[in-house]
């Protein structure tokens, strides 16, 4: 049983289709990634599956009603959602920032109870900064911020956390620190997350599922060997990719790529000059 | 957690030395004026029913006219809070974003077409200005995709705001009601009566409660607005009710001072380093400072040149002009 799926989703912005005739489950309990080449859709999937944009037909259905349907309150305690690069917290403290994480249990001025202290707490233990908890969050380091808007959606208490990108923007350590509290979350809370990565190799080591996207299409979907094959990088990225085995983890890894002949940096003249293609090849 | 008692403690006491601020304020603007007039007097026209001339004019010229600075200053400032958190752009307010440019454009064609209008009447008026104006400059400034940028959105204001003025200026040079239009919209608090200030009262105190409800979805909406609705924020409806809001405070302001630009964008700028940067603070701390500070000037524009009035506009864009230079100089660094 899935609690979470797509079923012939259509997205777009005005005349321009993004994604179209998605049909897809997000496992339960499972790490998920989504990932696709620039423009593919991927950010667009992510906020449709939680409402933050709208879908023009088909359905995100959670819990066997579309999302569509229920009250955007008790979705935000289902789900939470991390944006790419929330790159303002106008401020706050982080303590007050992770605050807010409760806004979908409170009413009127929203004072905080002893529960609602409790979650924070333990959100800002769990994120590891509660050291930090009266400092500005602009003070933060990039990956300490990151674990601060962590910290928030944990403090909302939902099953479902989605992320988009969450380590862009970071460095090599500070990327692998996020991943692996993702990877604590869900292992030891079966929280399932759901996230858009770039690379390739952190989500073939932190996945259990994958989703590869292609124009709006799902190319390929399941396990990281799976996914991470050949052909598939060949169709999704354009890219000649050799792939091995991570000596460390055992997890597939592309080891180096190419560019596929006649994708490259002149990809927009080759598709539009079939001649050009052949020229090349 | 006795930390978190604490930060709550810390903003009790902050608004408590507001508020005492704000009653040194009043005090100061009861007491000084063109007329000579003693503490005593103040006390008596405050608590007693003595009728002579010192006492007449404090509970029928300055009392008033103190409330009224009062309420168009809290009003103003947490306007402008609500923009700079809506908008997400420091330099939001409402007299560089077009609303009372016009609210006055909407009081010259009343004045024009409907001379008897009463007061009440105007100050609808000055709503539907108010209004008008904010529409023209968030929809010319979010024509282009990618939308509000600071900039372009206080461009948007300039020219929204010269247009409007022009219109005024216009419709009150073709009916001449100039005078009139000008008496509105200069004369600052001159001759606030006891009527004025039974209209606007519910208004700004109204709007004001409701601004202090909705504080904090405001800062969850000055986040940012995916952050919003993934934390379950009916964004557009809040979005809505603020808008609401800002022209509710707005107009009643306009419809009392006229056009008094920069109190909206200093206020919060200088509660935000005091209180933080949760609105729930920043909006009722704003309504005490902008209420204090609207009363220092205007008393600066009883006194500075007695008995001639210097208009308390001009008084306070001199304050604002270099603060406004300042944030832009400081690229809005302060706010993010």
């Amino acid at each position: 049983m899935r609690r979470l799926s797509t079923e012939r989703l259509h997205i777009g912005y005005g005349e321009k289709t993004i994604v179209s005739d998605l049909t897809l489950e997000i496992p339960d309990q499972k790490i998920t990634t989504i990932i696709g080449s620039n423009g593919c859709g991927k950010s667009t999937l992510l906020k449709a599956m939680t409402r933050i944009i709208p879908y023009q037909s088909g359905s995100v259905i959670l819990d066997g009603a579309s999302i569509s349907m229920e009250d955007t309150k008790s979705l935000a305690k289902k789900m939470a959602i991390l944006p790419q690069n929330p790159e303002s917290a106008a401020g706050l403290t982080v303590g007050e920032l992770v605050s807010y994480g409760r806004f979908p249990y409170q009413k009127g001025f929203g004072r905080l109870n002893k529960k609602d202290i409790e979650v924070i707490d333990w959100a800002l233990e769990e994120t590891g900064i509660l050291p930090f908890k009266y400092q500005p969050v602009d003070a933060l380091s990039g990956g300490q911020r990151q674990r601060v808007w962590i910290a928030m959606s944990l403090a909302q208490e939902t099953e479902m956390i989605f992320l988009d990108e969450p380590t862009t923007y970071l460095d090599m350590a500070h990327q692998l620190e996020v991943l692996e509290l993702l990877q604590k979350l869900n292992r030891e809370q079966g929280r399932t997350i759901v996230m858009v990565l770039h690379d390739l190799n952190q989500a073939a080591r932190f996945a259990d599922h994958i989703i590869a996207l292609k124009e709006g299409k799902v190319v390929k979907a399941g396990s990281s060997e799976a996914v991470i094959q050949k052909e598939v990088l060949q169709e999704v990225f354009k890219i000649d990719a050799e792939i091995g085995r991570d000596p460390r983890t055992n997890k597939p890894m592309c080891i180096t790529y190419n560019l596929l002949k006649g994708e490259d940096d002149n990809e927009k003249d080759t598709y539009a000059n079939p001649a050009l293609i052949r020229a090349y090849s | 957690m006795t930390k978190d008692k604490q930060l709550t403690c810390s903003f009790t006491y902050q608004i408590i030395i507001g508020l005492v601020v704000l009653s040194l304020s009043f005090a100061v603007a009861m007491l000084l004026g063109a007329a000579e007039t003693t503490a005593r007097d103040v006390w008596l026209a405050l608590t007693s029913n003595v009728k002579s001339e010192s006492v007449n004019i404090i509970r029928e010229l300055r009392l008033p006219r103190e409330i009224a600075a009062i309420l168009v200053g809290a009003g103003l400032s947490v306007a402008g809070a609500i923009m700079q958190g809506m908008t997400r752009n420091p330099l939001a307010d409402p007299g560089l974003l077009g609303l009372t440019a016009g609210a006055n454009a909407a009081l010259a064609v009343t004045l024009a077409i409907f001379p008897a209008t009463n007061y009440f009447g105007m100050t609808i008026a000055c709503f539907i200005g108010a209004g008008v104006g904010a529409g023209l400059v968030f929809g010319i400034g979010s024509l282009k995709r990618g939308g509000f940028s600071p900039f372009r959105i206080v461009l948007a204001g300039a020219a929204v705001s010269a247009f409007l003025f022009a219109v005024a200026e216009g419709v009150s040079l073709t009916f001449k009601v100039s005078k009139d239009v000008s008496m509105w919209t200069a004369g600052g608090l001159v001759g606030v009566s006891w009527t004025q200030i039974q209209v606007i009262l519910p208004f700004i105190l109204i709007g004001l409660v409701i601004s202090f409800l909705l504080a904090r979805q405001l800062t969850i909406l000055s986040l940012n607005e995916e952050v919003a609705v993934g934390l379950g924020q009916k964004t557009t409806q809040i979005k809505a009710i603020l808008f609401i809001l800002i022209i509710l405070l707005t107009g009643t302001a306009v419809a009392v001072v006229g056009n008094i630009a920069f109190l909206g964008l200093m206020i919060p700028h200088i509660v935000r380093p005091i209180v933080g940067k949760d609105y729930r603070s920043i909006l009722p701390m704003s309504a005490v400072f902008g209420a204090a500070f609207m009363l220092l000037a205007d008393t600066v524009s009883r006194t500075i040149n007695a008995p001639y009035e210097t208009p308390v506009v001009a008084i306070i864009s001199l304050m604002g002009l270099p603060f406004f230079l300042f944030i832009v100089q400081k690229g809005g660094r302060s706010f993010s």
